[in-house]
């Protein structure tokens, strides 16, 4: 199945993009998502703040990175390695 | 009424009268010169209030004493290194209010520079204490992340990241950088623009503004010299910048990373997107250009120093409190217009280039 992660906002609000493919079940990636997913306002004062999206059958899903469960962490370290700017 | 106490008033006394005296009547010779204290100093409290509550406002002015000399406001700023991690409760304080615990690098430097830039700015000019006016220490986080490609406030505190070193250096390399970050934590403790739509690119807008005006006033530019660009040194490459005020949507163009600028310069452009963290909270971040070339064209207009002039009108409609977070461009265009009246006259020259900066923008 691919993964595709999506990083946006900051000061000039651009995007970046990154897709791997990876061996997981719906069931997993079900788990996986409810696991990493966050409310979409991370805080009403933050400014020029960036977020990160997965994204799965063109819908994008609003995560926490700080809460990828160890066994999906090597596979987050490489999206957000291979991520590269989508052009305006 | 207690006879002993013909002036007394139950709502002003902490122990009422008949209560000390029956504690000093009841007391041993153990606790008897403790309880003849208190009745003094109660005795004297009383005395003092029925003195100078028979005065009048005329004699009781002549007994204030003289204001007390405050010391004048300084800046307060701590840094702290994040060591490319992302927990702020785990980084390590490396400069303390002037106090130097581990030897500055080169980012550190940039950090406290643009910092008392921007303290001094407010304070020099618009005679403001801090970015609460109330004297707040301001915590700079630098070094965050692994080649973060950013800078922002998170109410609270300012980061920095380092960049990729592609396609851009580290986000202290430009004092309006820093300048912008601090502005947003300025109009927080203001009209707290709302941050979407036309108030959140107003928020925007302000922030490059009051940055702009900083690195102008660091570096000694006036509104000719000056490029009018925000980041030219965080973009690599000469011809690349974050933002241009000047003229906006021309900040990169062909950049084979980021494309091409999509800030508009005008109203008629209004860049439509959706009010989401993805759609840039209805794209503050794109329209931000149309209030930046109003401010521009009217300081170049007024001439001189843009902070001198156009600045106290953009800092007195910032900070005036009809200012609603919900405001729009043209709110905020009534408001500078009424400002430069007040400050410079109408019909002034200054009256005149603001309502021209705002007709340019189309707003």
């Amino acid at each position: 199945m691919q993964l595709q992660l999506k990083r946006t906002g900051g000061i000039i609000n651009f995007k970046k993009l990154a897709l791997t493919e990876v061996d997981i079940t719906e069931t997993e990636l079900a788990n996986l998502v409810s696991e990493i997913k966050r409310s979409q306002i991370l805080n009403t004062q933050f400014r020029d703040s960036t977020s990160f999206f997965l994204v799965i059958n063109n819908e994008s899903i609003p995560i926490d990175l700080t809460k990828i469960p160890e066994k999906y962490k090597a596979v987050f370290e490489e999206l957000i390695s291979n991520l590269k700017p989508e052009k305006q | 009424m207690c006879q002993q106490h013909q002036n007394y008033q139950p709502r002003q006394c902490i122990i009422p009268p008949y209560l000390s005296d029956k504690v000093f009547d009841k007391a041993s010779k153990k606790n008897l010169s403790k309880v003849i204290n208190n009745k003094l100093r109660s005795s004297r409290f009383r005395n003092d209030r029925n003195f100078f509550g028979s005065l009048n406002k005329q004699q009781r002015t002549a007994f204030i004493a003289g204001g007390k000399i405050t010391k004048k406001p300084q800046l307060k700023m701590q840094v702290f290194n994040m060591k490319q991690n992302t927990v702020l409760s785990n980084a390590q304080v490396i400069w303390n209010n002037g106090k130097e615990i581990i030897k500055p690098d080169k980012v550190t430097k940039n950090v406290i520079n643009g910092c008392r830039a921007t303290w001094n700015l407010y304070y020099e000019i618009y005679g403001r204490n801090s970015i609460d006016n109330l004297g707040m220490h301001i915590k700079q986080y630098i070094h965050y992340d692994n080649k973060y490609e950013n800078a922002f406030w998170d109410g609270r505190r300012m980061i920095f990241g380092d960049g990729d070193g592609k396609t851009f250096g580290s986000f202290t390399l430009d004092a309006d950088i820093i300048g912008h970050e601090l502005t947003h934590a300025v109009i927080q403790y203001e009209a707290n623009l709302e941050y979407h739509n036309q108030s959140g690119a107003l928020n925007e807008s302000l922030s490059d503004v009051f940055g702009i005006m900083i690195k102008q006033r660091l570096l000694n530019l006036d509104v000719k010299k000056s490029n009018w660009l925000i980041g030219e040194n965080i973009v690599k490459g000469n011809k690349y910048a974050l933002r241009n005020m000047k003229a906006p949507g021309k900040a990169f163009i062909n950049h084979p990373d980021l494309g091409n600028d999509p800030q508009p310069a005008t109203m008629n452009k209004y860049v439509q997107m959706p009010d989401t963290e993805e759609g840039d909270w209805g794209g503050v971040h794109y329209n931000s250009g149309i209030a930046n070339f109003a401010f521009y064209v009217a300081a170049f207009n007024i001439g001189g120093n843009s902070w001198e002039k156009t600045g106290r009108i953009w800092y007195a409609a910032l900070t005036d409190k009809t200012l609603k977070a919900t405001a729009n461009f043209a709110d905020f265009k009534n408001l500078t217009i009424k400002k430069a009246t007040q400050l410079f006259g109408k019909g002034s020259l200054e009256t005149k280039a603001v309502a021209e900066g705002w007709a340019a923008a189309k707003v």
